[in-house]
């Protein structure tokens, strides 16, 4: 059976959850040291798609910024997809993942992605606006709730994100 | 209390009384109130200027205290005993160098010993290396190498004996961190090579971003840590990762090189055009297994016997002891290191085994696999009808210990599965079969209660697969009991023998209608059905009508007391008599009879 392997990077401003996400995601290979000392890690984790063919994902979590520096820039290079994550209880944290995303895809050029809205378990605190959310809907973005903690939703943003890689939605 | 204190060169009370009656009444008063104190004070100052003896005492008892509440209260302690301390040890040396000698001797022996052999270990590695190479045919031209290229003898010895083993070679697009295609030697445990060849992009992007900003360098080619060093070579569509254990040799690079600029040059469009679909590049395995090489230590030449070498060989036999020994353990280890591996592959070819059973097993889903220290830690999900995996384990050829199994319940949709779930919630009794058709409607066959069909209509609906339940195909087993024994008491005849008696041989006949009678009663119930039961007395045609219709109104009548008295129940019974048929012959006794007539309605 084949199976291809996709580059992914996750992106996000600082303590959004991005790394939580992955370790409720995916198979743990590397200590988080990693990203403290050279700003990213990287797990893998294989999706079944709904063709069932079966896709590896190579998960780069890049240390939380709010804008992409040059080593952050570099480990951008060639992904097929990405993440933005954004923290439902941090409001600057949406404007972030929207400047965040057209830095990306100047570098990258077109390219499928989702948003994750985390910290669903938190929703006393939610500080997002809906209608902000649903302009982004408007514009074709795929959002996804997702709590890292319960663990609500997390599987089908990286389901969504896989799917449309391997058909080459791009919102 | 100071003025007193001055005042006080320990006179006497007897002074102070009559001084107080002498002087004023101030000082009497004085004396009278402060008199317990000023004598505390007197025994005070005594005891401070005492001789040192007693004093000295009095420390001694609280001097092992006071220190461990001053270590205990202030870290400034150990520095102000430092220096009496060391002054106190320098006197005792100069005083007695012997003393401190016997005190340090257990600690200082074995580590001087051991600082010691390990310097003789290596230097005898050493002989035994140049000796064993030094007067050989190789060992010659070693020799003349070492001329030619001015490298002393001993470091061309060593180039040429050091053991190194490239375990696995990985080919790693380098714009996206992508596993083009991976190597290992057998044997080797290698750590998921697609997240071990991103990280290692990521590491030189980070170096060349680090320190290298702006410069057009490769970046990174060798990351050493202990016996292991990864050696990178780069390329415009790939770069080689090869991980060394041991000292790679110089010309290890070259040959990486070698084998990356032949595969760039015969695949360099496969490789410019790699989309992450690694099963299509297996072509570079074999090009790619050239870089897994290794060079262990060439055994010893034999050599013959020369006079010029037994001299050596007196010298060398002095070490040849030590050196064989090293040589024995080193050959110990090496088997020792290949049990370990064909046992680790056994190991793994045995987790298959069991990983390829589970998949193959209807009702369970493995999720997650992990190899942690041996033991294989398997999650997933499992239909609580599906059939136990730790039976699996035994077969596969593992221990149970060696296998860690987490299952979370779930229920399989699949047809089989839907089926067995509904027989475990149903319990068809015996003589119904269930069976699943396409369309997930479970149909029922055979002869059951009524209150159990009427229940399996409900419970079918609730388990989950089954779409509907038909129970067209059963029949109403009350129905079918009700009937039978319907014709079985009707059959059944109560003989007399003239008169209207019953004797005990009637007993047996009509204790088996009672109970046929009583379960009827039962089944009617059940049914909703109004049952009557009609006693039908009859004679023999001898006598007059008026006297055989008496006489079969009384046997019926007897029939009736009796089952009474069995439990059923008069309203439920009719008794009526009936002339013999005409043209009977009159001698048949069996004719005298009381015949049952069981009426159901609605």
């Amino acid at each position: 059976m084949t199976m291809l392997a996709r580059k992914i990077c996750m992106i996000g401003d600082f303590a959004v959850g991005k790394t939580s996400l992955i370790a409720r995601y995916a198979h743990n290979q590397f200590s988080e040291k990693y990203q403290a000392s050279i700003g990213v890690k990287i797990d893998t984790k294989e999706l079944r798609l709904a063709s069932g063919d079966a896709v590896k994902l190579v998960l780069w979590d890049i240390a939380g910024t709010d804008e992409l520096n040059s080593v952050g820039q570099n480990y951008l290079k060639g992904a097929a997809g990405y993440i933005l994550v954004v923290d439902g209880t941090r409001l600057a944290t949406f404007g972030t993942a929207i400047s965040l995303q057209k830095e990306v895809e100047r570098r990258l050029g077109p390219t499928p992605f989702t948003l994750i809205l985390n910290k669903l378990d938190l929703s006393n605190q939610w500080a997002l606006n809906a209608d902000a959310v649903q302009a982004l809907q408007a514009r074709g973005w795929q959002l996804t709730h997702c709590s890292a903690k319960k663990g609500n939703g997390v599987e089908q943003a990286f389901q969504l994100l896989g799917e449309r890689m391997v058909i080459g939605v791009r919102p | 209390m100071g003025s007193l204190l001055g005042q006080g060169s320990s006179p006497s009370r007897q002074d102070l009384t009559l001084a107080g009656r002498e002087t004023n009444p101030l000082d009497e008063l004085k004396s009278l109130l402060l008199e317990t104190e000023r004598r505390e004070l007197h025994e005070l100052r005594s005891r401070l200027e005492s001789p040192p003896g007693p004093r000295a005492e009095q420390v001694a008892e609280v001097l092992s205290e006071s220190l461990r509440l001053g270590m205990d209260r202030d870290e400034t302690l150990p520095g102000a005993i430092e220096g009496p301390l060391i002054a106190g040890l320098r006197h005792s040396i100069r005083h007695d160098p012997s003393t401190i000698a016997g005190i340090l001797f257990p600690v200082m022996g074995p580590a001087i010993r051991n600082a010691i052999s390990d310097s003789l270990r290596k230097m005898v590695e050493s002989i035994n290396r140049t000796l064993e190479h030094s007067l050989s045919y190789q060992g010659f031209k070693w020799r003349l190498e070492s001329l030619r290229t001015g490298i002393p003898f001993a470091e061309v010895v060593l180039r040429h004996t050091i053991d190194y083993r490239v375990e696995e070679a990985l080919l790693v697009r380098p714009d996206n961190g992508l596993l083009i295609q991976h190597v290992a030697d057998p044997g080797v445990e290698t750590h998921d090579p697609d997240a071990v060849s991103a990280m290692l992009t990521a590491i030189c992007s980070f170096v060349r971003d680090a320190f290298l900003a702006g410069s057009t360098e490769q970046g990174l080619e060798e990351v050493e840590m202990e016996e292991h060093t990864v050696l990178l070579v780069n390329g415009p569509h790939a770069f080689l990762a090869c991980a060394v254990r041991g000292i790679p040799p110089r010309d290890l690079r070259e040959r990486c090189k070698r084998v990356l600029e032949q595969i760039h040059s015969r695949y360099g469009e496969e490789l410019a055009r790699f989309d992450g679909d690694q099963e299509s590049m297996r072509f570079l395995q074999e090009p790619l297994a050239a870089c897994l090489v290794s060079q262990e230590r060439p055994a010893p030449a034999r050599r013959g016997p020369s006079p010029f070498l037994l001299l050596v060989l007196g010298l060398a036999l002095l070490t040849g002891g030590l050196g064989y020994q090293d040589w024995e353990r080193r050959r110990a280890g090496a088997e020792l290191d290949r049990e370990r591996r064909q046992a680790e592959a056994e190991l793994n070819s045995r987790q298959e085994r069991l990983l390829q059973r589970l998949h193959q097993t209807p009702g369970i889903v493995v999720a997650k696999v992990e190899r942690r220290e041996g033991r294989l830690l398997i999650s997933g999900l499992r239909d609580p009808l599906a059939q136990d995996p730790a039976q699996l384990i035994p077969d596969s050829g593992l221990a149970i210990g060696q296998v860690e199994i987490r299952w979370t319940p779930y229920q399989d949709m699949g047809p089989d599965f839907a089926l067995e779930r509904a027989k475990s919630r149903l319990q068809p009794p015996q003589g119904v079969e269930l069976a699943l058709d396409k369309d997930s409607v479970l149909r029922a066959k055979g002869a059951a209660p009524r209150d159990w069909r009427s229940r399996a209509e409900l419970l079918a609906l609730t388990v989950p697969g089954i779409a509907a339940f038909d129970g067209s195909g059963l029949a109403d087993r009350e129905r079918l009991e009700l009937e039978e024994l319907k014709t079985q008491l009707e059959v059944l005849h109560i003989l007399f023998a003239k008169g209207d008696r019953l004797t005990p041989e009637q007993t047996r006949p009509l204790d088996e209608a009672a109970a046929g009678i009583l379960r009827i009663l039962d089944l009617s119930n059940k049914l909703s059905l109004s049952l009557t039961l009609n006693l039908i007395g009859r004679t023999d045609i001898i006598g007059s009508d008026s006297r055989n219709q008496a006489l079969g109104n009384a046997r019926a009548v007897a029939v009736q007391n009796y089952l009474a008295g069995r439990g059923i129940p008069l309203e439920r019974m009719r008794v009526k008599a009936q002339a013999p048929p005409e043209g009977t012959p009159g001698e048949d006794s069996s004719l005298r009879r009381v015949e049952f007539e069981l009426v159901l309605q609605r």
